[in-house]
C-alpha cells in the first residue's frame, strides 16, 4: 500500500501544476490580445480544482508517492478552503491589479504555484515534501509581494520577508535535521513511532522540537517571530497582502497539524508548554499594538499575530476538540480577513490606496451599504456576537476550559476585550467623523456582489455555521 | 437630496409604534392570568453548538417582561414627543426597537449563551444610544467608556458562564441552579463566580465599574430612563438575583454582594450630593438603588427575595417618571442644571405633579410604593445579622434618596418663579401622560395590592431557595421601622435644607475626581496607545538588522530556557575525535583563520574591512574542509566566498553605501558570542547521537561494482543523483539566461544616465 504510485489521490495538484505551467505559456503569445484571459483561465483552474477536490471527499485515508503524501479528510477540506479562498481572492482584487499595471501573466501563474506548494504541504507525509510545499509557496510569495517593481516599499518588504523567510527556513530544516538525528528518518509517521517512549529529558528531542516550533512560528508570524509581519503587510501591494493573510494561513494551520500533530503527539506536553507562550506573547503584543497604527492594513498585520495566538490556544489543548475548534477558528479568520481586504480593494481606486483608517472618515454617509460591511467584518474580527468571529473565539476557549487551562482562558478572554478597542475605533471613524473627501467606487459588480455576501455571512444567525464545524470535527476525526 | 430625506422623516409622527409594546404587554398580563408560570419554549438553532433557543420564563422573567413591555410603550410615547423634530428620529426608534427585543431575550433565556448574545446586544445598542449625538465630542467619549466597560464585563461574564457550564454539565441557567449547592465545592467555582461578578457589576454599575452611568446621561433622556434606569442596568442584578437560590449559601457570593452593593449604594449616594445636572443627580442615585439592589440580593435570609423584586418594582416605577421629567424641563427650558430651575410649577403643573408623586415614592414616604418596598427591605434586614455596619450605610444612603427626591420635586418645582423661565410652557400630551401614569400605578399597587401582588410574589418564590417559601407583606413591627423612617426622613430633610452648603463643601475634593475610577480607566486608556506607540518606536521601526537580532535573542532565550528545564547537565567533551592529532597543525591554522576573522569583525568600522574579516571566516573553514578530505566542498567554499565579496564590495561602491559605518558594536558581539556558545553547545550534544552509517556504507559499497567509479562523491553526483544534478545544471543555466537581459539593460541605463 505504502508504496504503490497512486496518482489519483493527488490529481487536484498534478491539475494545478499542470494548468500553471500552460497558463505561462499562454500568457506569453496572448497577453498583448486578449489581457484577461489569463485570469480567466486561472479562474476556471481553481474552480476545476475544487471539482476535483470534491471528489476526494469522505475516501479512507491514502499514503502514497513513497510515504510522500498522504491523502486524509483534513487536507481534503483544508485544501478546499485554500482553493476557494484563493478563487475568491483572485476576484476581489483584478479591479486592483488592473488599475496598477501589475496585470502579468506571472502574477497568476505564482498564486497557482503558491497554491500549489500550500496543498503539497497540506498533504505531506514526510519532512521533504512538507519542506518543498513551504518553499513553493515561501518563493512565490516573496516574488508576489515584489511584482511591483518600481514600488519601494514593496521591494523593501520583499527582502524584509525574504531573509526573515529564509532564517525561519533555516530554523525548520535545523530542526528536522534533529530530529532526524534522534530518530534515523525523515518519515512523519515513522518519526512519531520512534520518539514514542522518548522523555522530555531527551535534549537532542526538545531541541530539535524547539527549532521547529521557531520555525513554525515564524511562519505563523507569533511572538517574538513576527517582525515581519507589519512591514510586508504594509508595504506589499493589497492585492498581495489579501491573498498572504487568507489561504496561506490554512496551509499553516496543516503544517502545525502534520508535524506537532501527527508528528510528535506523544511529546504533546512539551510542545504546547511552548505555544502557551508563543499565544499569549502573540495575543498581548498584537492587541495593544494595533490599537497605535494609523494604517489600516498595518493595523490588520497586528490583528493577524493577536489571532494567531488565539488560533494557537486550540492547538495548545492538544486534543481532536481542540484542534477542529483551531481548523475552524482559521476558516473563520481567513474567511473574515477575506472579507476586510476584499472591502480595502473596493475602496481603493486608481491612484488611491484605501489604506489609512482616515481614509474611512464618514464612509457611513456616501456608502452606507459598505460601511456597514466594514462594521460587520470589524465586530467578528473582534469576535463579537452575533457574528462568526465570536464562535471562533468561543470554540477556542472552550477547547481550553475542557482541558482546564482556565487562568489562560482568562488572559485570553482579556486581551479580547484590549482588541475590540482598536476595531471598533474603525467602526467609530466610519460612523461618527466627518467625511473628507469624495469617494467613487470603481470595482466590477461581481467582486461588489461577492464581497457583500462575504461579509453577510459572518452575520451567525445562518445555520452555515454549524455545517462548517461538523467538517471540520469530520476532517480531523478522518486523520486516524 | 440626503436632507430632503432627513426632514421627510422629521415630519413623521412614531406613535403608532408605541402599540408594538403594548399589544405585547397586554397580552402578558392576559396570558400570566391564563396559563401559571413557568413557561418553556425550546429551537435548535446551532446543534454542534449545543446553543439552542431556550426560553424560560418565571416570576422573575415575567416580572421583567412586564417592566420591559409596561416601560417600554410609555417610552416610546414619551420620545414621539421629545423627538418630534429630531432629524435622526427614526434611527433612536430602530435602536429601541431593538434593544428591546434583546431585553425580552436576555431575561426570558435559559441557555446561558443566548443569553449573553442577547446581554452583548443590549450593551451594544447602549453604545449607539449614548452616542446619539454624535457631533458631541462628550457623548462620544462617553459612548465609548460606556461600551468598553459593558462589553468587556460581558466577555468576562462570557467566560463566567463557559465556565460554570464546565462546572454544571450543562448551558441550562435552571439546570445550574437545580445542581445548586453539588457545585459549591468545584476548584473551579471561585473564577467563575468572579468572572461572573466582573460581568454582572459592570453592567449594573457596581463600584469600581459605577462611573460609565452618570456619563452615559448624554444619551437622549427617554433611552436614559428605559436602557439606565428601569431594564438594561438591572440585567446585572437580574442575573444575580436569579442564580442566588444555587449559591446563596456560599459565604464568598454573600460577601461579596453585601460589600460591593454596600460600597456602591452609598458612594454613589455621596457623589449625588456633588452633582449640578439633574439627571447626573439622578443616575447617580439610580447607581445607588442598584448597589442597594446587590446587597439585598447578598443577603442569606428568605424575606430578602421579596425585598429585591419588590424594591426592583418600585425602583423602575419611581425612577423612570423623574427621567422623564427631567427630560421634560430640558425639553421645555434647555436647562438641566438646578442651579437655575425653581418654581415651574406655574409653568409646568402636570409635569410638577407626575414629579411629586413619584418623589413620594422614592423618599419611601407612607402611601406609596416606595414604602412598602422600603419596609420588607427592613425585614429583610432585620433578619441578617451581617447588616449591623451595612445598616448605617443605608441610612445614609435612603436619607441622601429623600434629599434626591425633595430636589427633584420641590426645589424645581417649588419657590420664587425664575423670570428667565416665563415664556416656558407645559410640554405636549405626549410628555406629560407617561409619567403622570407610571407614577399613578405605582401608587395603585400601594393602595390595590392584590393586583400586583401575584406577579411579585411568583418573582420573589422564583429566585428564593427553599420551595415552600410562601413571601407575604406582613406589616413590619411598627415599632422599629416606624423609627427608622423618621430618622432617615430627619436627616434627608436637612440633607435637602444644607443641600447647597453640603454641595459646596464636597465640590473642594476635586481629588475625589483625579483618583477616582473613571481617572484610572481614563489614564488606561490613554495609556495603551502611548505603550504601543512606544513598542514601536523601540522593536517595530522597520530595521532588518534589529529584527534578526530579537529573533536570535528569543531563539537563544528558548533554547536556553528548555536547557534550564530539562537540565541535563554539561556535554562531556568527545573521546574520539578521529585522529586529529595527525593533522593539529592544519587544523589550527584553519582555526586560527575563523577566529581571527570573527574576532576582528566587531572592532572594524569600515564595510570593506567588515567584508575581509568575514571572508577570512569563510576562508578559514574552506581550509577545514580542505584538510578533513572533502578538496571539492573546500573549493566551492573559496568560491563563493571570493564571489560573495567581489558582489558586495561591487554592490556597495555602485550605490554610494558609506564606507564607515555605526553599529551598536558590544550589543551585537554579545549577542552573537552568545549565539555561537549554544551553537558550541548544541555541537557537543550532537556527538551523544548514534552516528547512521547506513547511507556512507551503501555508497561506499555500490560505487565501483554498480557504477565503475573510484571516487564517492563523484559517483553520486553523476550517477546516483544524476537527475539532481543535472536539474542543479538546467537551474544555474536559466537563471544565467534570465540576467543576461537584466544585466544588459543595467548596462545600458548605466550609459545613458
Amino acid at each position: 500500500m505504502n508504496h504503490i504510485l497512486n496518482m489519483q489521490v493527488a490529481t487536484p495538484e498534478i491539475f494545478i501544476f499542470s494548468m500553471a505551467c500552460l497558463i505561462l505559456m499562454i500568457d506569453l503569445y496572448t497577453h498583448d490580445r486578449l489581457p484577461l484571459l489569463s485570469y480567466w483561465l486561472t479562474q476556471a483552474t481553481l474552480v476545476a480544482g475544487i471539482y476535483l477536490g470534491l471528489g476526494g471527499m469522505g475516501t479512507e485515508p491514502v499514503t502514497t508517492f513513497n510515504g510522500m503524501f498522504i491523502h486524509d479528510g483534513m487536507s481534503v477540506v483544508v485544501k478546499l478552503a485554500i482553493m476557494l479562498f484563493t478563487l475568491i481572492g483572485l476576484v476581489y482584487s483584478r479591479q486592483y491589479i488592473l488599475d496598477r499595471g501589475m496585470y502579468r501573466g506571472e502574477y497568476y501563474v505564482l498564486v497557482l504555484i503558491a497554491v500549489l506548494g500550500m496543498m503539497v504541504m497540506t498533504s505531506a507525509s514526510h519532512f521533504l515534501s512538507l519542506y518543498l510545499g513551504l518553499e513553493l509557496l515561501s518563493l512565490s510569495l516573496y516574488t508576489l509581494v515584489a511584482i511591483n517593481r518600481d514600488s519601494d516599499t514593496a521591494v523593501e518588504a520583499a527582502m524584509k520577508y525574504f531573509v526573515l523567510g529564509a532564517v525561519a527556513s533555516g530554523m525548520l530544516l535545523y530542526g528536522m535535521s534533529l530530529m532526524y538525528g534522534v530518530t534515523g528518518s525523515l518519515d512523519i509517521k515513522t518519526i512519531s513511532a520512534a520518539i514514542q517512549g522518548m522523555q522530555s529529558d531527551d535534549v537532542m528531542l526538545m531541541l530539535g522540537l524547539i527549532f521547529i516550533v521557531v520555525g513554525l512560528g515564524f511562519k505563523l508570524g507569533v511572538v517574538p517571530f513576527h517582525m515581519w509581519i507589519p512591514d510586508i503587510y504594509q508595504g506589499a501591494p493589497t492585492s498581495v497582502v489579501l491573498f498572504i493573510a487568507t489561504a496561506p494561513k490554512l496551509a499553516a494551520f496543516a503544517m502545525v497539524i502534520r508535524l506537532l500533530v501527527d508528528g510528535f503527539q506523544s511529546i504533546a506536553v512539551n510542545w504546547s508548554d511552548m505555544l502557551v507562550i508563543l499565544a499569549v506573547l502573540s495575543m498581548a503584543l498584537g492587541n495593544i499594538v494595533a490599537i497605535a497604527q494609523a494604517n489600516f492594513k498595518r493595523m490588520l498585520a497586528y490583528s493577524a499575530i493577536s489571532h494567531m495566538g488565539y488560533f494557537l490556544l486550540g492547538i495548545i489543548s492538544a486534543n481532536p476538540n481542540g484542534y477542529s475548534a483551531s481548523l475552524f477558528y482559521m476558516i473563520i479568520y481567513a474567511f473574515t480577513g477575506l472579507a476586510a481586504f476584499g472591502l480595502i480593494l473596493l475602496m481603493s481606486r486608481s491612484g488611491f490606496e484605501a489604506e489609512n483608517i482616515s481614509d474611512y472618515r464618514g464612509l457611513n454617509r456616501e456608502h452606507p451599504w459598505y460601511a456597514f460591511m466594514i462594521a460587520l467584518v470589524m465586530f467578528s474580527m473582534a469576535g463579537l456576537p452575533p457574528t462568526v468571529g465570536f464562535y471562533a473565539k468561543l470554540s477556542v476557549i472552550q477547547a481550553l476550559v475542557d482541558v482546564n487551562m482556565i487562568s489562560l482562558a482568562v488572559i485570553a478572554v482579556l486581551l479580547a476585550v484590549i482588541g475590540a478597542f482598536y476595531y471598533l475605533r474603525i467602526v467609530k471613524t466610519m460612523y461618527f467623523d466627518a467625511p473628507e473627501a469624495e469617494r467613487t467606487i470603481t470595482t466590477g459588480l461581481d467582486a461588489r456582489v461577492l464581497v457583500s455576501l462575504n461579509a453577510v455571512m459572518l452575520l451567525a444567525v445562518m445555520p452555515w455555521i454549524g455545517t462548517i464545524m461538523d467538517l471540520c470535527m469530520s476532517a480531523i476525526q478522518s486523520m486516524g | 437630496m440626503r436632507d430632503e430625506h432627513a426632514a421627510e422623516h422629521a415630519g413623521k409622527d412614531w406613535l403608532w409604534l408605541a402599540v408594538l409594546p403594548l399589544i405585547l404587554f397586554g397580552y402578558l398580563l392576559w396570558e400570566i392570568s391564563r396559563t401559571p408560570l413557568p413557561w418553556q419554549f425550546q429551537l435548535e438553532w446551532v446543534p454542534s453548538l449545543e446553543l439552542g433557543i431556550d426560553l424560560y420564563v418565571d416570576g422573575l422573567s415575567a416580572q421583567f417582561l412586564l417592566l420591559i413591555t409596561g416601560i417600554g410603550t410609555m417610552v416610546l410615547v414619551y420620545a414621539s414627543g421629545y423627538m418630534a423634530h429630531d432629524r435622526q428620529a427614526g434611527r433612536f426608534y430602530k435602536l429601541l426597537l431593538l434593544f428591546m427585543v434583546a431585553m425580552i431575550g436576555a431575561v426570558s433565556a435559559d441557555h446561558m449563551l443566548v443569553l449573553f448574545l442577547c446581554w452583548e446586544l443590549t450593551s451594544l445598542v447602549s453604545f449607539f444610544l449614548v452616542g446619539f449625538k454624535y457631533t458631541d465630542e462628550q457623548a462620544r467619549a462617553s459612548a465609548r467608556t460606556a461600551l468598553f466597560i459593558t462589553m468587556g464585563g460581558g466577555l468576562a461574564l462570557l467566560g463566567g458562564l463557559i465556565l460554570l457550564s464546565q462546572i454544571a454539565g450543562t448551558w441550562s441557567l435552571q439546570g445550574v441552579i437545580a445542581a445548586g449547592a453539588g457545585l459549591h465545592d468545584d476548584p473551579r467555582l471561585p473564577a467563575a463566580l468572579t468572572l461572573l461578578f466582573i460581568g454582572c457589576f459592570t453592567k449594573s454599575a457596581q463600584f469600581p465599574f459605577h462611573f460609565w452611568l452618570p456619563n452615559a446621561m448624554t444619551a437622549p433622556t427617554p433611552a436614559s430612563a428605559y436602557l439606565h434606569s428601569a431594564t438594561m442596568v438591572k440585567l446585572g442584578v437580574y442575573l444575580l438575583a436569579r442564580l442566588d437560590p444555587a449559591f446563596n449559601e456560599l459565604l464568598f457570593w454573600e460577601i461579596t454582594l453585601i460589600a460591593v452593593g454596600t460600597i456602591t449604594a452609598t458612594w454613589a449616594a455621596v457623589l449625588a450630593l456633588r452633582e449640578r445636572d439633574l439627571k447626573r443627580i439622578l443616575a447617580r442615585s439610580t447607581v445607588s438603588a442598584l448597589g442597594t439592589l446587590v446587597l439585598l440580593i447578598g443577603l442569606p435570609g428568605e424575606s430578602s427575595s421579596l425585598a429585591v423584586v419588590a424594591f426592583l418594582y418600585a425602583h423602575a416605577l419611581y425612577k423612570a417618571p423623574l427621567f422623564f421629567v427631567a427630560g421634560s424641563i430640558d425639553h421645555a427650558t434647555g436647562t438641566r442644571s438646578i442651579d437655575h430651575l425653581r418654581g415651574l410649577r406655574r409653568q409646568m403643573p402636570f409635569t410638577a405633579a407626575a414629579a411629586m408623586i413619584a418623589s413620594l415614592s422614592m423618599a419611601g414616604l407612607p402611601l406609596s410604593f416606595g414604602y412598602v418596598a422600603k419596609s420588607v427591605a427592613s425585614v429583610a434586614k432585620a433578619e441578617s445579622e451581617l447588616m449591623a455596619l451595612a445598616g448605617y450605610g443605608l441610612l445614609l444612603v435612603n436619607a441622601i434618596a429623600v434629599a434626591v427626591a425633595a430636589v427633584a420635586a420641590i426645589r424645581v418645582f417649588w419657590g420664587p418663579a425664575n423670570q428667565a423661565f416665563d415664556q416656558v410652557r407645559e410640554v405636549s400630551w405626549r410628555m406629560v401622560l407617561p409619567p403622570l401614569l407610571i407614577a399613578i400605578i405605582a401608587l395603585e399597587f400601594e393602595f390595590i395590592p392584590t393586583f400586583a401582588d401575584p406577579v411579585l410574589v411568583d418573582a420573589a418564590r422564583a429566585i428564593s431557595t427553599s420551595n415552600s417559601f410562601t413571601p407575604s407583606f406582613a406589616e413590619p413591627q411598627a415599632g422599629t421601622m416606624i423609627t427608622v423612617a423618621e430618622i432617615t426622613l430627619l436627616i434627608g430633610v436637612l440633607l435637602f435644607v444644607f443641600w447647597e452648603r453640603l454641595h459646596r463643601f464636597l465640590e473642594r475634593f476635586s481629588i475625589l475626581e483625579r483618583f477616582s475610577c473613571a481617572g484610572f480607566f481614563d489614564r488606561l486608556l490613554k495609556g495603551l496607545p502611548r505603550l504601543a506607540a512606544w513598542h514601536t518606536r523601540l522593536l517595530q521601526h522597520g530595521r532588518l538588522d534589529s529584527y534578526m537580532r530579537v529573533t536570535l535573542l528569543a531563539m537563544l532565550g528558548i533554547a536556553s530556557g528548555a536547557w534550564l528545564v530539562i537540565e541535563p547537565g554539561w556535554p562531556g567533551m568527545p573521546g574520539d575525535l578521529g585522529g586529529w592529532r595527525d593533522q593539529a597543525w592544519s587544523l589550527g591554522a584553519a582555526a586560527v583563520l575563523i577566529m581571527a576573522g570573527a574576532l576582528a569583525a566587531p572592532f572594524m568600522h569600515n564595510r570593506m574591512a567588515l567584508l575581509m574579516s568575514i571572508g577570512l571566516v569563510g576562508y578559514g573553514s574552506a581550509v577545514l574542509f580542505l584538510f578533513a578530505g572533502a578538496p571539492d566542498v573546500a573549493f566551492t567554499q573559496f568560491m563563493v566566498e571570493t564571489v560573495l565579496v567581489v558582489v558586495a564590495v561591487t554592490v556597495l561602491t555602485r550605490y554610494g553605501v558609506p564606507i564607515r559605518y555605526t553599529e551598536p558594536r558590544v550589543r551585537n558581539a554579545l549577542i552573537a558570542v552568545a549565539a555561537g556558545a549554544g551553537t558550541f553547545i548544541l555541537l557537543l550534544q550532537m556527538f551523544s547521537l548514534p552516528a547512521d552509517l547506513g547511507m556512507p556504507l551503501w555508497f561506499a559499497e555500490k560505487s565501483l561494482p554498480e557504477a565503475y567509479g573510484q571516487n564517492v562523491v563523484n559517483v553520486i553526483l553523476v550517477d546516483f543523483r544524476a537527475l539532481d544534478t543535472f536539474g542543479e545544471i538546467v537551474v544555474v543555466a536559466f537563471s544565467a539566461i534570465a540576467a543576461w537581459p537584466l544585466l544588459r539593460r543595467k548596462r545600458k541605463h548605466g550609459s545613458n544616465g
